[in-house]
């Protein structure tokens, strides 16, 4: 089989390729004269970045030519973007990180807020970037619990960044020994283990305000992260239930800038909400390359992003370990009471507020099997404080041997896993 | 085959000793919690073997001494969980700091040092493990004594024994008599100028010559005083292209350097250059002179030189005008260096000019000496932030320089180049024409064309200077406000919706900044700021780092860690985590391997020694031993060339690009025989092979008398050091069980590895238990209860090895 040949194209100034790959495909692509960025990481000239599983925009602002190597399964040129108006959001921010350098006062607190599909996540990485190529070392912190930008889907996290984010690999892979191009970035991570907030929202805002509280801690001390702020990605939930994670979450971080991307009413709820001395709100509209993700699209990225965990990328392979543990040497557990119905089913006047933070545990049986699990940090058992300590990581159960009293995990690296509280959320990896 | 070249000559060695006798002094009690931090901070950075570095962190635990326990302790945390490839710049830092500052920090680092130095050494590669031995034959033999004999057997005995159990199965545990390498003779003529062991990788401190003779070790001192401020220059230059002055200045400096390596100076000439070059260094904000330390800083090896120690800025930041103007007359003496004077805390030069990516901390306290910043001590006179005559601040500031009226007027402080260049003409150093004049005894004369005046002490009194002392010069990020101007130029954009969407085409330009300096591996792009460059080769730095470790990739298999704590991370900076992720329970993973070494090991041990390459003038000297009258240079070269006395066969000549030397391949010198490394270990271990039956039985009679004395006098120990002592019995037992008859002296290896563990565990348990009784500091029971805690993860690392063992089963 020959390699396909390479397609050639010419961007002029401010255009952007737009490209969709598929996951089972792999394209390489090349800048080959001019400027180009791909989600604010400036790409080199003839370096060959590989993709897969991804949707990409490649931006320029000088005009560029760019080869393409592969398959898409979506290719196009658009010349319509709102990055001018991204751009001049980094500078304005970036000014004010001048400022607060220069009387050493905190540096700008970003929460990006918008219904799901609008591009949040591309933007955070976008002002994250721009943040990073002037020098800044900001902290990101993911509150989307579908997605799970830097370790798995469930968590919320923060993450300091100091190198450039890497365009093949995203926000870096956390805490690898491996050599990446992108930095090996530290998260902290807290486990709330159900894909939207309204699932548990009273065990939610209790690990928002968790991870508020050491966030802040850690900005007390790390001055450059201080002066450089964070930028806040939220989850896509803009009804009642959003608008108060949203109010948490300001008041939680101190936000000073909201940003609401591609929504002209909630954009006007925040204003008339939240606009006040000290806190500004502006809107951005959503690029044309957005597009909306499938729920079977979203369900092969977390997959994806289940494997990068133990495996690897194709760049910077990782390998994970099979032990065996014995079912009394653990304890899993999990939140809420047996399975939560929705709130409606209950009957009039019932308040579940109770059972929602209560921790249970769970008998290691055949229904563990393909779950991925976190570990956490917590030595002891004690409630409620287990629920809002951070995570060690995660480990996948590859087989239950029932008779034997011992199941398979999959750790992500060598030696005894560290610690004996698992918590299992409802996230299944089935291993190809 | 191990050189002992970073060594100083005894001599300095003692001066330094005194010197920091006379700088002990107390200091008010610094918060241990703070000091960790700090300390961890600096340490950080210690990723690779740099002199610089090490150097600063000498200094810090020099100057802080009263927080030694919690600096030992974030050492040796260091040591323990850092990756295997990092942890010879630990050593080499505990090596300068029990060498150079001695005091506290030889008992600290007794306690723990045998599992220390044997732990790391267990998991580190074989050039590493060359190393490790290396400084281990430096202490048994040094001027002071650094750690009790019996320790030092120890360490010996258990590095003698890894070596074994790495050589082959089939090879008993005892050995005769000392291992070579603390037999060898340790004098080095070249060792003060040579290149050091410690940070080999900077380029400035390229090694002298061994023909240049080089006389004393003050003339050696000058001449790292000139390369030092020659160093500062030429970072001022790299911050600053268009700064003349320097560039002059390094000029000048150039050839002062070659003058002091040629030529013999007498004490006056060395003085006079000393008061000028004084003058060159570029002020700090701090002190210009502590009182209380007269001859200054705790010594350190070089290349600080060991009286003088530069006064530089912040690494990445001119100074920031004091927040309060001084009184006009204030009676102050423009900060004027003389060569002996000593601020206590200033980062080296070096700092600057080091390619560290992460070397500042965040914190915003400079490097060196950081750990009393926030508390001065009360002699501390104000500090003086003048702007560096080398370096024009980026952004027009209101300069609040002291106007004195009143004050003496020694030579204006920013000393042009010229006044260098005619001062040492005037004195006789130089030509007329710049070309270095012909040097000697007589041609010295106290004229000094209107230069210094005496160094005069520091008549401020302490009221007058609470502003800016008490609040630590923020590290800014002044180097990048060429950058922030150009953002800032753009003209404030209102955060609103309408703001936002103007266009602005010089906004692009902050993004591509020109000139572009950009990296042609990655997009990465140096903001435009005065020390681009240096940013720049710090990335590519890192890149080639990155790409090495592509390659290895093949050999090792990597993965992911676990999260660190939440305390942790709250604490801990993304330099420290990205460098050592790894948390000290994946130690247990090399503990595993360690076990399983097979012949695959061996033979990767075989060609590591085969490659070893050793410096020709190591080898010469080795050859002639002692009676250097007898045998001569050429004799020596002889015996080298007549090839191997086992094998015959001849040696093969390498040039060393990073010793910058002719070194010979996999050869090493024995009671003055030359042998190849492998052929020597070859014999050895056929001559250790015919004892091996017998002393194997001795060992395992000797280990089980050992045990029952260390547990009988252990009684005053926790619970935890006896249990983790049963697991280690139980595990041998199932192994007992499992082994058949033909691994069984591989066995014994074991079993007296794991004794010695023990034993040395056991003794720096006692040792400490001992020092709770003794030492009423407030950090002890931290300190305790980190043992304890390593303790029970020893314990459990044992369970879960007899889990895994009785599992196989």
């Amino acid at each position: 089989m020959t390699l396909p040949e390479p397609k050639e194209w010419l961007l002029d100034e401010e255009n952007e390729l737009r490209i969709e790959i598929d996951f089972d495909t792999k394209v390489k692509l090349r800048l080959v004269t001019g400027t180009a960025e791909i989600f604010g990481t400036e790409l080199g000239q003839n370096v060959d970045y590989e993709f897969s599983g991804r949707k990409i925009a490649v931006f320029t602002w000088h005009g560029c030519k760019i080869l393409i190597t592969g398959t898409c399964s979506v290719e196009y040129i658009a010349n319509e973007t709102p990055m001018l108006s991204y751009l001049n959001t980094h500078i304005a921010l970036e000014q004010r990180r001048v400022l607060a350098t220069q009387n050493n006062k905190a540096g700008p607190r970003i929460m990006i807020v918008g219904p799901n599909d609008v591009g949040k996540t591309s933007l955070s990485k976008m002002l994250l970037s721009y943040a990073l190529r002037q020098s800044r070392q900001p902290i990101y912190v993911d509150l989307d619990c579908s997605e799970g930008s830097i370790t798995m889907p469930g968590c919320l996290t923060a993450t300091p960044l100091t190198e450039m984010i890497d365009v093949e690999e995203g926000f870096g892979s956390s805490a690898t020994s491996a050599p990446t191009a992108g930095s090996a970035v530290m998260p902290l991570a807290y486990y709330f283990g159900f894909p939207s907030p309204k699932d548990n929202s009273k065990l939610y805002s209790l690990l928002l305000s968790r991870l508020a509280q050491s966030v802040n801690r850690r900005l007390e001390e790390d001055e450059a992260a201080r002066t450089s702020g964070i930028v806040i990605d939220t989850n896509g939930l803009i009804d009642a239930t959003g608008y108060e994670i949203i109010a948490q979450c300001i008041k939680a971080f101190s936000v000073d800038v909201i940003i609401v991307l591609g929504h002209e009413r909630l954009y006007a709820d925040m204003t008339r909400l939240h606009q006040k001395s000290g806190v500004a709100v502006i809107k951005l509209a959503k690029s044309g390359g957005v597009v909306e993700r499938d729920t079977a699209f979203r369900r092969q990225t977390q997959n994806q992003k289940i494997r990068e965990y133990f495996y690897g990328t194709s760049k910077s392979e990782l390998a994970p370990y099979s032990t065996m543990i014995n079912f009394h040497d653990i304890e899993i557990l999990r939140v809420g009471e047996g399975s939560l119905a929705p709130s409606s089913a209950l009957p009039i006047g019932e308040d579940r507020k109770v059972s929602e933070t209560h921790v249970v545990n769970v008998e290691p049986s055949e229904n563990l099997l393909h779950s991925v699990l976190a570990v956490s940090n917590a030595d002891k058992r004690v409630e409620p404080d287990i629920l809002e300590t951070n995570l060690a990581g995660f480990i996948y159960v590859s087989e239950i041997h029932d008779a034997r009293k011992k199941l398979t995990v999959l750790s992500p690296c060598p030696g005894r896993i560290p610690k004996k509280f698992w918590w299992l959320g409802s996230l299944k990896w089935a291993e190809d | 085959m191990y050189q002992q070249q970073y060594q100083q000559p005894p001599a300095q060695q003692q001066r330094q000793q005194q010197q920091h006798g006379g700088g002990g002094q107390s200091r008010e009690p610094i918060d241990p919690f703070q000091a960790r931090q700090l300390y961890r901070n600096e340490l950080a950075s210690l990723t690779f073997n740099s002199k610089p570095i090490i150097t600063s962190l000498t200094i810090s635990a020099g100057e802080n001494t009263s927080v030694s326990k919690v600096i030992v302790q974030t050492i040796e945390e260091r040591l323990r969980t850092a990756p295997a490839n990092q942890k010879l710049p630990t050593l080499y830092l505990i090596d300068s700091i029990i060498k150079n500052v001695g005091g506290p920090y030889l008992n600290q680092f007794a306690r723990t040092i045998v599992t220390l130095f044997l732990d790391a050494y267990a998991v580190v590669d074989s050039s590493a493990k060359a190393s490790f031995e290396k400084v281990l034959g430096t202490w048994p033999n040094w001027t002071s004594q650094l750690f009790p004999k019996e320790l030092i057997a120890k360490i010996e005995q258990g590095v003698r024994s890894m070596r074994q159990q790495k050589q082959g199965s089939y090879q008993s545990s005892s050995s005769h008599g000392k291992p070579h390498y603390s037999d060898r003779p340790r004098e080095d003529p070249y060792s003060q100028n040579a290149s050091s062991m410690y940070g080999s990788n900077g380029s400035q401190n390229r090694p002298t010559p061994p023909s240049a003779p080089v006389e004393s070790s003050g003339d050696n001192g000058l001449l790292k005083d000139i390369q030092l401020l020659m160093l500062q220059k030429q970072h001022a230059m790299i911050m600053n292209p268009a700064d003349q002055a320097s560039a002059k200045q390094v000029a000048i400096l150039q050839q002062l350097e070659s003058l002091v390596k040629t030529t013999q100076l007498t004490p006056e000439s060395s003085n006079i250059i000393r008061q000028q070059l004084a003058q060159l260094w570029t002020p700090a904000p701090a002190p210009p002179a502590l009182p209380v330390f007269p001859q200054g800083m705790p010594p350190v090896s070089s290349p600080m030189p060991p009286n003088m120690i530069p006064v530089s800025m912040p690494p990445l930041q001119p100074p920031q005008p004091p927040s309060m103007p001084l009184p006009p007359n204030l009676p102050f003496p423009p900060p004027q260096f003389p060569p002996q004077f000593q601020p206590g805390s200033i980062p080296s030069p070096h700092m600057m000019g080091a390619p560290l990516p992460m070397s500042i901390p965040p914190a915003g306290i400079p490097m060196s000496g950081s750990l009393q910043m926030p508390i001065p001590p009360p002699s501390m006179p104000m500090p003086m932030p003048l702007p560096p005559p080398s370096m024009p601040m980026p952004m027009p500031r209101p300069m609040p320089m002291p106007t004195m009226p009143n004050a003496p007027a020694p030579p204006t402080l920013p000393a042009p180049a010229s006044n260098l260049f005619a001062s040492l003409m005037q004195s006789g150093l130089l030509g007329p024409n710049g070309a270095l004049a012909n040097l000697n005894r007589n041609s010295q004369s106290p004229m000094m064309g209107g230069t210094p005046p005496p160094p005069m002490p520091i008549p401020l009194p302490l009221t007058s200077a609470p502003g800016p002392a008490s609040t630590p010069p923020t590290l800014d990020r002044a180097d990048q406000s060429e950058q922030d101007r150009s953002v800032m130029s753009l003209g404030l954009i209102e955060l609103t919706s309408q703001d936002i969407q103007r266009r602005r085409p010089a906004a692009i330009q902050v993004m591509y900044g020109t000139p572009p300096l950009q990296c042609n591996q990655c997009g990465y792009r140096c903001p435009k700021s005065a020390d681009a460059q240096k940013k720049m080769d710090s990335h590519l730095d890192w890149h080639f780092r990155q790409n090495r470790r592509m390659k290895d990739k093949a050999k090792k298999s990597h993965s992911r860690s676990w999260l660190v704590g939440e305390e942790d991370w709250i604490h801990s900076r993304e330099g420290d985590l990205s460098q050592s992720q790894q948390p000290v329970f994946f130690d247990f993973a090399s503990g595993v391997n360690k076990t399983s070494k097979d012949e695959q090991a061996l033979h990767e041990e075989i060609a590591a020694m085969k490659e070893q390459i050793v410096s020709e003038v190591t080898l010469v000297q080795a050859l002639r031993g002692a009676d250097t009258e007898t045998t001569t240079y050429i004799a020596a070269q002889n015996i080298i060339a007549k090839g191997c006395s086992i094998c015959k066969e001849k040696f093969i000549k390498v040039w060393n690009e990073a010793e910058e030397e002719w070194s010979y391949k996999n050869a090493v010198v024995l009671d003055k025989t030359i042998y190849h490394a492998t052929c020597h270990a070859d014999l050895v271990r056929s001559t250790a092979r015919q004892a091996a039956a017998a002393a194997a039985a001795a060992a395992v009679a000797t280990a089980t008398a050992e045990s029952m004395s260390a547990l009988s006098s252990s009684s005053t120990l926790p619970a935890s050091s006896e249990s983790s002592d049963a697991t280690i019995t139980t595990q041998m037992d199932i192994k007992d069980e499992d082994m058949k008859e033909d691994i069984k002296p591989e066995l014994n290896h074991l079993k007296d590895e794991q004794q010695e563990q023990h034993d040395s565990k056991m003794d720096h348990d006692m040792t400490l238990a001992g020092a709770a009784a003794v030492a009423p500091e407030s950090d002890l029971p931290t300190s305790l209860k980190r043992k304890l805690e390593i303790d029970s993860e020893e314990k459990s690392e044992l369970a879960s090895k007899k889990t895994i063992l009785s599992e196989d089963s």
